[in-house]
């Protein structure tokens, strides 16, 4: 048994032929503005809309009243249709389109190519689907840990873009969810795109978020402790049509505060693989909930995760 | 001499820390992943690519090969035999 996803449909084919359609007439603002109604429609009149939405507002918005719940939910529905709208628009439109602000991109570049192997652990934040674009623009080969078909998110900026795109990408559903394949990568220096908000069905571990306890995927930490590659968290924000922000934060680059004399690396960084792995994974994976904590108190309404993060179960990632 | 499934069995348990198991119980075909066998899964096969890397110098680069080298003891210890360097293969 496993927790439901049920993510805002948007009409299904229909409904996202009408936005890609609007997308190409006319352009990203009115696509917004039709948003704006189909939003407030799934917000007052598909109860399974609300229920899906409803746990991580409990969490973020603990108390509110019903009125201001109907007014959150169309909030958050209103800022998941817009990435859905920016992911179609990358591939529509093209990248160049939009600007974003990478302020870290050379850092991170130069961090890719001292061979220890990187692990970028993304979250299903703002556009993170169109900031893939810039992954591609890392100087060493990217395999990207993908859920390709979701009915329910519409069709991915790479498939409307009608090219390759310039990672490698494998699937949850591949042979060991494809972590022989990411293992060997890191382990050769290559980078590792990994969500770090989803388990898709594999081993978690529960660790505390937003004031309850959530289950988060372990592979990444795992990955990091065996291989000793670098972590390192990417966070991606809407800031405004037709722009969005990249951020990223090591977390690997500090020893964990209660063990400052940790083993270092040749290359000068804190060994992970010294610390009994379990410790290692713990900390680590506390580094990235508080980050996420802080981001999502910060942009509530661009986090989405339309299940029962904090229940029991894990997810599948399908419907 | 100790085989190298035997050899295999003994990292395993005691790399990804399996107790209160005794490594004669666990004959050479049963299956690495899944049920009915060890009953490893994509984590431990994280650990298991690192070990191969370690201490065999073998890396599991194309996934066909990779697939069926990690279905038993047996199968992982052929694909050892099959892709160790030269010179470092000794006689288990």
């Amino acid at each position: 048994m496993t927790a439901k996803l049920s993510r805002p449909d948007y009409g299904g084919n229909l409904g996202h032929a009408f936005f890609y359609a609007v997308l190409k007439l006319f352009g990203l603002r009115p696509a917004y503005f039709c948003l704006a109604f189909v939003a407030t429609y799934y917000a007052l009149c598909r109860p399974s809309v609300r229920r899906s939405a409803r746990p991580y507002l409990d969490h973020r918005f603990p108390g509110q009243s019903p009125l201001r719940r109907l007014w959150a939910t169309i909030r958050y529905l209103y800022s998941f249709g817009q990435v859905l709208i920016d992911q179609a628009a990358v591939g529509i439109l093209g990248p160049e389109r939009f600007e974003m602000d990478f302020p870290d991109e050379e850092k991170l570049k130069v961090r890719a190519q001292e061979g220890r192997g990187l692990l970028l652990l993304g979250s299903h934040i703002g556009p993170w689907q169109a900031a893939m674009t810039s992954f591609g623009r890392i100087p060493i080969p990217v395999h990207v840990l993908f859920r390709l078909y979701d009915h329910e998110r519409g069709r991915h900026f790479f498939e409307l873009a009608e090219k390759r795109p310039d990672f490698h990408i494998l699937f949850p559903e591949d042979f060991l969810g494809g972590l022989v394949e990411l293992t060997n990568a890191l382990s050769s220096g290559e980078c590792v795109v990994l969500m770090g908000d989803r388990t898709f069905g594999a081993r978690g571990q529960r660790a505390p978020f937003l004031g309850g306890e959530a289950t988060f995927p372990i592979a990444p930490y795992r990955l990091v402790c065996v291989t000793g590659a670098d972590l390192v968290m990417v966070l991606t924000t809407r800031t405004g049509p037709y722009r969005y922000r990249i951020e990223q934060f090591c977390l690997t680059d500090d020893p964990p505060e209660d063990v400052p004399d940790l083993p270092r690396t040749p290359s000068g960084k804190p060994d992970w693989r010294a610390l009994g792995r379990q410790r290692a994974q713990d900390i680590l994976l506390r580094r990235y909930g508080a980050q996420l904590e802080r981001h999502v108190a910060a942009h509530p309404f661009q986090w989405f995760n339309f299940f029962d993060f904090w229940g029991e179960e894990t997810d599948t990632g399908k419907d | 001499m100790v085989s190298l499934e035997q050899e295999l069995k003994e990292m395993l348990l005691r790399e990804l820390k399996i107790e209160d198991v005794d490594p004669e119980d666990l004959w050479d075909d049963a299956p690495l992943f899944g049920e009915g066998g060890w009953g490893l899964d994509s984590l431990d096969a994280v650990e298991i690519v690192v070990l191969l890397q370690k201490h065999y110098q073998v890396e599991i680069k194309n996934m066909e090969e990779g697939r069926a080298a990690f279905t038993s003891i047996h199968t992982l210890a052929d694909y050892i035999r099959a892709h160790r360097p030269i010179g470092q293969f000794k006689d288990n």
